[in-house]
């Protein structure tokens, strides 16, 4: 069952076309994966799918609901940049997409439920500038995460959750991420660069033309496997570069 | 724990260089008025301003100099504190109001100040209102610049994302602006301070009967470089005790700053 449809999809910035006629559909409870050069347009469609950006053209419906230039605040989102508020320690900083929920209740363990599945109840009362690079993203998912329980975002978009982070880290924070979102049936949208990233976590992943983006290839992993895939879509990637 | 006593070892180093060039100061200058090098009509000498000190303080005179100057100080200071901060956060809140107030409020900022207080005085006469009013001018534009600039430092991915969670304008300036900038906020605090004291001085010597600018005016078109120099000098203490004090309360508010 398809939960988004992105139809015809267009944005430029002044004379820079970003994207153009972007198609693609994302089925419920999976795993996709948005792999493509670097600026070519990844970022862009997380932010056009948040209602940051107003696309120029095409349509975006969610779940039956046509969403084109709206926030619609019906998808969890974690941009690449982790900005936490300093003045705030781990748990107010989780708290903050609580306060502002109206129906929101037992928020308080909601977020201790979510700070136990990241590991973070030991580090509850530190301040972001006393956190590792690790925690702050386990922090800024655990948001994500929080804000997309208590509105019901079915779908959540992670825009590199894993950059500048050291290998065991990375390694830590993907199995975590990965049994919390795998269990609880959400569907991702996972924008990424890293091509071996991708295979390990997706159902499917989707190559973007460089700039203005296009598809230009989406590969099923339920049903190709994931043998010799990272040469193919390597190969797809390289005329891109 | 080291680093604890190290700090207070340099703290107290730091306070005994200063005690010691301060007891050489004053011993040089009051040797110096002594022995004839300097005139007493217009230097006076610090055991002269020590002993009219006591006697103003004994009489009520200073007291009753001094609080009328800090009354004018403290309430011109808070209204242009809040008014300040208020205007800068609607004008985080409302660009378009930035964009036609925020010119006149940086040509405000940038007029000398104390150049304002003869036509305050035309315009609102020369009672405590117009003393009040000249501490505003002076407190107001730097606590609305420094409040605006401090809400500018939210980086805009993060106004995105609060946005993209349905948080209003309101909430984002309440929750995220205002305590983003309170680092600004209290810089703006200490710096206006100390303008607050100096447009009260200018604004009583301009007109008054009373307040420590009267007393240093007055004592100056007596020749009582004593007196003068006693008001002088409690103002300058007051204002930095104020300020000290202001710093101590920024530690403690916003103890979460790396700093």
């Amino acid at each position: 069952m398809k939960i988004l449809k992105i139809k015809n999809i267009s944005k430029s910035f002044d004379k820079l076309k970003v994207l153009h006629k972007l198609n693609f559909e994302v089925k419920k409870g999976e795993f996709f994966s948005i792999v493509g050069p670097n600026g070519c347009g990844k970022t862009t469609i997380l932010n056009i799918l948040a209602g940051i950006l107003v696309p120029d053209s095409g349509k975006i419906i969610l779940e039956k609901e046509d969403i084109t230039g709206k926030i619609s605040g019906k998808l969890g989102y974690m941009p690449q940049k982790d900005i936490l508020l300093p003045w705030r320690n781990v748990f107010d900083n989780l708290k903050l997409v609580t306060e502002v929920q109206e129906n929101a209740a037992n928020t308080n363990s909601l977020i201790k439920e979510y700070m136990k599945k990241l590991n973070l109840l030991a580090f509850k009362k530190f301040y972001p500038y006393q956190l590792s690079g690790g925690f702050i993203k386990r922090t800024s998912l655990a948001r994500t995460l929080i804000y997309s329980t208590i509105v019901g975002a079915n779908v959540i978009m992670l825009d590199e959750p894993f950059s500048n982070l050291d290998a065991m880290t990375k390694y830590d924070l993907k199995m975590d991420l990965e049994k919390i979102l795998r269990e609880e049936g959400r569907t991702i949208i996972f924008v990424t660069h890293d091509i071996s990233e991708a295979i390990s976590i997706s159902d499917r992943i989707v190559i973007f033309k460089k700039r203005p983006a296009r598809i230009k290839k989406i590969f099923d992993l339920r049903e190709m496997g994931k043998e010799g895939l990272e040469e193919k879509i390597m190969k797809n990637l390289k005329d891109e570069i | 724990m080291s680093q604890n006593i190290t700090k207070k070892e340099n703290k107290m180093k730091d306070l005994s260089l200063f005690l010691i060039s301060l007891v050489l100061l004053l011993s040089a200058w009051e040797w110096s008025v002594n022995s004839g090098y300097l005139n007493i009509i217009f230097f006076s000498k610090p055991s002269s301003i020590l002993h009219e000190f006591l006697n103003l303080l004994k009489s009520g005179e200073l007291i009753n100099h001094l609080t009328i100057t800090l009354q004018e100080v403290f309430i011109g200071f808070f209204i242009g504190i809040f008014a300040g901060i208020g205007m800068g956060l609607l004008f985080r809140w409302k660009q378009t109001l930035a964009k036609i107030f925020l010119p006149y409020i940086q040509f405000l900022y940038s007029t000398p100040y104390v150049a304002i207080v003869p036509l305050l005085m035309l315009w609102v006469g020369i009672d405590l209102f117009f003393k009040i009013a000249s501490v505003v001018i002076a407190v107001l534009p730097i606590m609305t610049i420094q409040t605006y600039e401090g809400t500018r430092t939210v980086e805009k991915d993060f106004v995105n994302l609060l946005r993209s969670m349905k948080f209003s304008n309101f909430q984002i300036v309440k929750k995220v602006a205002l305590p983003s900038s309170l680092f600004f906020i209290f810089t703006g605090m200490r710096l206006s301070f100390g303008r607050a004291v100096v447009i009260a001085i200018v604004a009583e010597f301009q007109a008054s009967t009373a307040g420590i600018g009267y007393l240093i005016q007055y004592s100056a078109q007596t020749f009582d470089t004593t007196k003068l120099l006693v008001g002088v000098f409690i103002i300058s203490l007051i204002s930095v005790l104020i300020i000290r004090l202001l710093v101590a309360l920024e530690k403690y508010i916003i103890k979460w700053h790396p700093s």
